[in-house]
């Protein structure tokens, strides 16, 4: 499968700001499967290697540490947790619009791919992102597919 | 500046003047003036409203990290912040300490990184 547009255009833009790549298997607890440290004005980014075992995952943990580092969205370890979930939620969106850019997705729901499983096929992204996107669009946003 | 940097890091927050003045104690009208520079607020103060914000007091004073610090050995959990996907929970210590680990991974690398840069321009 070629790389994607998005994952180069990801990976080019991270490089260009300086940041370093880091890969291993750390195994959070929490469950994550990358995460970004900033440390002065350097941005780390570790990809944990037993747990990304697929370009569609590879994909989807750098396009969300890119949406972190790119709007310098991170936050300290005792941050209260509206801090943090305001950081991830603005995350989300972000990662949702490089991910799953609205104009596409209506163009595939019109084209008459519906179903969450055909939406996930289509874009190659997990089914909870599609969800995350349709539940963005259609919400805060008050698209609709039609 | 200390005001500009109140200001940035309450809006990045997504709090109001007035929301950070109650949770430090002063009035609105007190806090409005560390962000326009008309009062400066004690060192408590900055403890509170770093604690607020989420931020590190040392960054509102413009206080570098100390020269190991820098070198990356014997970072603490003020020297980074962080981000993730796909973390379902909480940290747990060992996540913590994980992040740590990381943090003092990258400081190396960056200071290795420094050395190749001046290492390739040697005037």
């Amino acid at each position: 499968m070629p790389v994607e547009r998005i994952l180069i255009e990801a990976y080019a833009d991270l490089l260009r700001r300086g940041v370093i790549f880091f890969s291993g298997n750390y195994r959070f607890d929490a469950g994550a499967d990358a995460c970004t440290i900033k440390y002065g004005d350097t941005f780390g980014l570790f990809l944990d290697s037993g747990r990304i075992k697929t370009p569609r995952q590879e994909k989807e943990a750098v396009v969300h540490e890119w949406v972190h580092i790119a709007g310098d969205a991170t936050y300290r370890v005792d941050a209260p947790p509206a801090i943090r979930q305001k950081a991830e939620e603005s995350a989300r969106r972000d990662e949702i619009k490089k991910l799953l850019p609205f104009e596409r997705m209506r163009g595939a729901v019109q084209n008459g791919i519906t179903q969450i499983y055909e939406l996930s096929e289509f874009f190659n992204v997990s089914e909870e992102k599609v969800r995350m996107a349709i539940d963005y669009y259609t919400g805060p946003c008050g698209l609709t597919f039609g | 500046m200390l005001k500009d940097k109140l200001r940035k890091a309450r809006k990045d927050a997504g709090l109001t003047q007035k929301q950070v003045a109650v949770a430090i104690g002063v009035t609105e009208s007190a806090y409005c003036g560390y962000e326009t520079g008309k009062r400066q607020p004690d060192a408590l103060k900055i403890k509170q409203i770093a604690e607020v914000l989420g931020i590190s007091g040392d960054y509102l004073l413009d206080i570098d990290a100390p020269e190991s610090a820098q070198d990356g050995a014997g970072l603490t959990f003020d020297d980074f912040t962080y981000a993730m996907h796909g973390a379902s929970g909480d940290l747990t210590e060992r996540d913590k300490q994980l992040l740590l680990d990381m943090a003092n991974q990258l400081a190396a690398a960056n200071r290795e990184r420094k050395k190749n840069a001046s290492g390739e321009n040697p005037d």
